[in-house]
């Protein structure tokens, strides 16, 4: 029966002693044997595009049994030069559906259960059910949240909320695979500023000085688009909506002479389009799922605790234990700190919570001592808070003062003090 | 799929039609083409990856190239399908134990993408490497690109003599567990769009007269402070370095090439008392980037060693190398063309005479690129403009140097495109050369690069791979094997093979000079616990590698590496070295 459930390489790997793993023991304080293990083990993978597709082939070939996969996405054409799990034919459907019916097919001794949700729809209790967590996303964003919120189990449930997560991330030739053990070792916020905000160009650049296409297609999609089409949301996903941006920002470049506007460089500048290619995906999807295998089975000592890998020029790798951030906001003391004059508007402070590699909010509520300083939603706090945008700091509150931030990139709010300099 | 516009369609231009993205190819393979652009996709496309072994190491390989378009593939093996396959292997199904396992996992590969033509032969691939010497038009020759994938030791000599003779490239892979060795075996690999991080090159402390007639024609001190605020920085620091040449009896451009880092910070307190506001961001830019534009021009060591190459000089030898050790044996000498009609060496040849040349004063030709700077529109125009013209003034000059190559080596003018000329002129900064060594004289004696070896992290799992090899020569299993002919006890077989494969393993070392060291015993026993199986996970990761690898080589675009590769899962570490 055993050498029907996983490889005779990975059987090899379950039974025969771990040279490297201290007090390695066949079976474990419960007299689970790694098999045991591994086939009980119930894994969460998150995002089901380029890196997740590798993950879930990764899991279900390496022994484990028991896979939910969670994406609220759907396949776009663009995905089929990386994402083998999809065909042309699937392009509209959701992700992890076809992603989780092509595993099952191919492996049908494996259970794969699909969630077309966003990671913010499930409950606490589902995310407390996994034994470990694989993250495969390309949004900061979403790492970020699922980071905290995993973080925050730990909290709340103590042994029983800690979930490992194993974290993968690729641009072009190079990515990065890590190992979170929430609460013990960093977490993905401790090291967020060594992802830079994403490159902004300023609103004055764009309407009266460009100087590159860039700046022609911003022009376009940010002040034209909106002026001209006041009720529709731009889709970058659209080619006609795509097309209209081109030709607009065409004739804006003329006159200035600027050229080197084309459609790929356009929608690649509206959607902010990372590189993205199998094979990098395959090298850190395959670091993260090894990762889960020798958490689970302990075969191996596990990552301590970043991987990083380049095929740019050369090989270049780089294996560190990233250091915690004792000021970590999600798992440290989560006391952030600006200073800012006191003549700055609210808007201001606004702007350098958004840009500050330390915080990198997407569109922070601030409040301070129960006062509303500035509220994004519902529509009839934003109105009446608006008024204050235009305020300076020191009209609103003393310096040294604490606000309480909320945002939609982390699950609880953080503190934030500000000095005026 | 699109949703039809919801609102008045006359607002969008009627001929979007036209400017529709091209094709559904360049919509298909997006993400790849910002890397790789149009000129890597053709390559891919026109590329021939001939594959030895049908295992997963082979099959997670060839997913990474059939995915972004390769255009034929050729997988050899005899192989059938067993259980075990189809555990270990994505690309073979439960139905298909007892087919021919090539056949398998190259239906499954096809179905990635029907652009990429896949063939399976199904024959050892000894019997295809024994047929290949007498044949001109065997499988090896017609490949662009070819990779073993888990052979035997005897074979990768065989086939790294064949593909050196003929110049192909080859990648050498083998996993055991937790454990990746990833060999690129080929004479010589040049590349023109490397894509690497250079400094910029605005040439600012000894502007060329185009720029300082520009810089001349600008009077800061007629400038509102609006305008001033909209200087483009190249400008300000050569308007910084003029006022200090000037306070220090100097010339612009002959004194002031390598301005001492000690001296920068005057040239700091002299931009900020240009600035009309000390937060003024030109004039911050112009600050941030002194030192990168006030040290000496350096023409980077990878292109000095290009131009400076047996190959580029007036009379080039047919071999490019002067490494004694291959040239003293005559298998591996170099078999490529190296001189004669190799367009990177005419062009290699054409760039030394240009940067010899009374007329580029020892550099480069200038790419034309310019960094954004804040600046009005037209201001920065302008400056693009004045770089643009140099550029094309000095490709101009590229140009006559490389028709007197071709004149001379009695090729025809349009032997070399413009288009070609201009790629080399806009990349001449980062052009790379890269030699590897052979891996039929390693397998036969000693790796080539032993001092380099023995101070890298990859030593010892080199040579317990190389040590498993021989070990199988020996027994013809892998250590830790069963031979299947007697029942053992594993643990026990472990045991007994990790001893000889350490007395190997320290017998390598000792042979090869490295004395002082011997191989870990943990490292040992996780090489023999493994049985030489193949994990998904590691064949996974290493197939990615590869693929990386091979996209490089076949694209000529970003660098190879040179030249193996060390995937250690256990540790989570990958480590690169030279053997």
């Amino acid at each position: 029966m055993p050498s029907k459930v996983c490889h005779r390489g990975i059987q090899r790997f379950l039974q025969l002693k771990a040279p490297h793993v201290e007090n390695f023991e066949l079976v474990n304080d419960e007299g689970k044997t790694p098999q045991q293990l591994l086939s009980e083990a119930k894994v969460l993978v998150i995002g089901a595009g380029g890196l997740g597709c590798e993950i879930l082939k990764n899991l279900a070939m390496s022994g484990f049994k028991d896979i939910h996969v969670i994406d609220m996405d759907t396949i776009d054409i663009s995905n089929l030069n990386r994402q083998f799990l999809f065909r042309k034919a699937d392009v509209g459907k959701p992700k992890a559906e076809v992603a989780a019916e092509f595993i099952r097919r191919r492996s049908p001794e494996v259970s794969v259960t699909a969630h077309f949700k966003r990671i913010q729809e499930m409950s606490e209790e589902f995310y407390l059910s996994f034994t470990l967590i694989v993250c495969g996303l390309d949004s900061i964003e979403a790492r970020r949240w699922i980071n905290a919120f995993v973080c925050g189990l730990v909290e709340t449930h103590g042994f029983e909320g800690f979930k490992p997560i194993v974290d993968g991330g690729t641009e072009g030739f190079k990515g990065n695979a890590r190992l979170i053990l929430p609460t013990h070792s960093a977490c993905f916020e401790c090291g967020l500023s060594m992802f830079p905000p994403k490159t902004t160009y300023p609103i004055c650049t764009i309407a009266n000085t460009p100087r590159l296409p860039e700046h022609c297609i911003e022009w376009a999609s940010v002040l034209e688009w909106p002026r001209v089409f006041p009720e529709k949301k731009l889709d970058g996903d659209d080619p006609d909506h795509i097309n209209w941006l081109v030709e607009q920002a065409t004739q804006r470049a003329a006159p200035f002479n600027i050229t080197g506007i084309t459609y790929s460089l356009t929608q690649g500048v509206v959607k902010n389009i990372i590189p993205a290619i199998a094979s990098t995906n395959a090298i850190i999807a395959a670091a993260c799922t090894n990762e889960a295998f020798k958490i689970v089975t302990s075969s191996n000592p596990f990552l301590d605790n970043y991987i990083f890998y380049s095929g740019d020029e050369g090989i270049h790798s780089l294996t560190f234990p990233l250091e915690k951030n004792p000021d970590c906001l999600v798992c440290g003391n989560r006391q952030g700190s600006v200073t800012m004059s006191g003549d700055s508007t609210l808007e201001e402070l606004i702007d350098e919570l958004k840009t500050n590699a330390a915080f990198q909010l997407k569109a922070p509520t601030l409040t301070v001592d129960s006062t509303n300083l500035y509220f994004q939603n519902p529509k009839e706090l934003e109105e009446l808070t608006r008024p204050n945008l235009e305020k300076k700091l020191s009209e609103l509150f003393d310096s040294e003062s604490t606000l309480t931030v909320t945002d939609t990139t982390l699950p609880t709010s953080l503190q934030v003090t500000v000095t005026f300099s | 799929m699109r949703r039809p516009l919801s609102v008045d369609s006359s607002a969008i231009s009627p001929d979007t039609k036209r400017m529709r993205p091209e094709t559904d190819k360049a919509q298909l393979y997006d993400r790849q083409l910002r890397l790789w652009h149009e000129s890597g996709q053709t390559a891919l496309e026109n590329a021939h990856v001939c594959v030895f072994g049908s295992s997963a190491l082979a099959s997670e390989s060839l997913k990474n190239l059939v995915l972004p378009g390769i255009g034929r593939f050729t997988v050899i093996d005899d192989a059938t399908v067993d259980d075990q396959d189809v555990l270990a292997n994505f690309f073979v199904q439960h139905d298909d134990a007892g087919k021919p396992r090539a056949e398998c996992i190259v239906a499954g590969l096809a179905e990635l993408n029907p652009d990429a033509r896949g063939v399976a032969v199904v024959r050892a691939p000894a019997d295809v490497l024994g047929s290949c010497e007498s044949s001109d038009t065997d499988l090896v020759s017609s490949a662009s690109l070819v990779m073993a994938c888990g052979l035997p030791d005897a074979l990768v000599h065989d086939l790294g003599l064949r593909c050196w003779q003929l110049g192909t490239p080859l990648i050498v892979a083998s996993a055991a567990g937790f454990m990746a060795s990833i060999r690129t075996v080929v004479p010589e690999h040049a590349v023109v769009e490397s894509h690497a991080d250079m400094k910029q090159d605005l040439r600012l402390s000894a502007p060329f007269p185009a720029l300082l007639s520009h810089v001349d024609g600008i009077d800061l001190n007629t400038l509102d402070p609006t305008e001033l605020g909209h200087v483009p920085y190249a400008i300000i620091i050569v308007k910084a370095l003029q006022k200090w040449a000037a306070a220090n009896n100097l010339t612009l451009g002959k004194d002031t090439i390598d301005i001492p880092y000690s001296r920068i910070r005057e040239m700091r307190d002299i931009v900020r008392a240009m600035a009309p506001a000390s937060d003024e961001e030109n004039f911050v830019e112009a600050s941030k980037n002194l030192n990168a534009n006030c040290t000496a021009y350096e023409i980077a060591f990878e292109v000095l060693q290009i131009i400076g190459d047996a190959a580029a000089s007036e009379t080039p030898t047919n071999s490019g190398s002067d490494d004694a050790d291959l040239q003293a044996s005559p298998s591996a000498s170099i078999p490529t063309d190296g001189g004669s009609k190799d367009k990177f060496w005419l062009m290699a040849k054409a760039l030394r005479r240009f940067t010899e040349s009374d007329y580029a004063e020892g550099k480069l030709p200038l790419s034309g690129a310019i960094p954004d700077m804040k600046a009005d529109t037209k201001s920065y125009i302008a400056l693009q403009r004045i770089y643009k013209q140099k550029a094309d003034e000095d490709k101009a000059e590229f140009s006559k140097h490389i028709h007197e190559i071709l004149d001379a080596a009695g090729l025809p003018q349009d032997y070399v495109s413009q288009a070609e000329i201009d790629t080399y002129c806009k990349n001449a900064r980062r052009l790379r050369l890269l030699r590897f060594t052979p891996i039929h004289t390693e397998l036969k004696g000693k790796p080539s690069n032993i001092d380099e070896l023995a101070f890298s992290e990859a030593l010892h799992h080199y040579v317990l791979f190389r040590s498993s090899g021989i070990f199988f020569e020996k027994h013809r299993r892998y250590p830790g094997v069963p031979d299947g002919v007697k029942h053992v006890d594993l643990d026990d077989l472990v045991a007994a093979d990790a001893v000889e494969l350490e007395t190997i393993g320290n017998g390598l070392l000792v042979s090869w000079g490295i004395a002082d060291q011997t191989v870990p015993d943990g490292l040992v026993a996780e090489f023999a616990r493994s049985g030489h199986d193949e994990l998904h996970n590691i064949a996974s990761l290493s197939g990615g590698v590869i693929a990386q690898e091979a996209i490089k080589l076949v694209t000529h675009q970003y660098v190879p590496a040179n030249n193996m590769c060390i995937v250690d899962g256990a540790a989570t570490k990958i480590h690169v070295a030279r053997v």
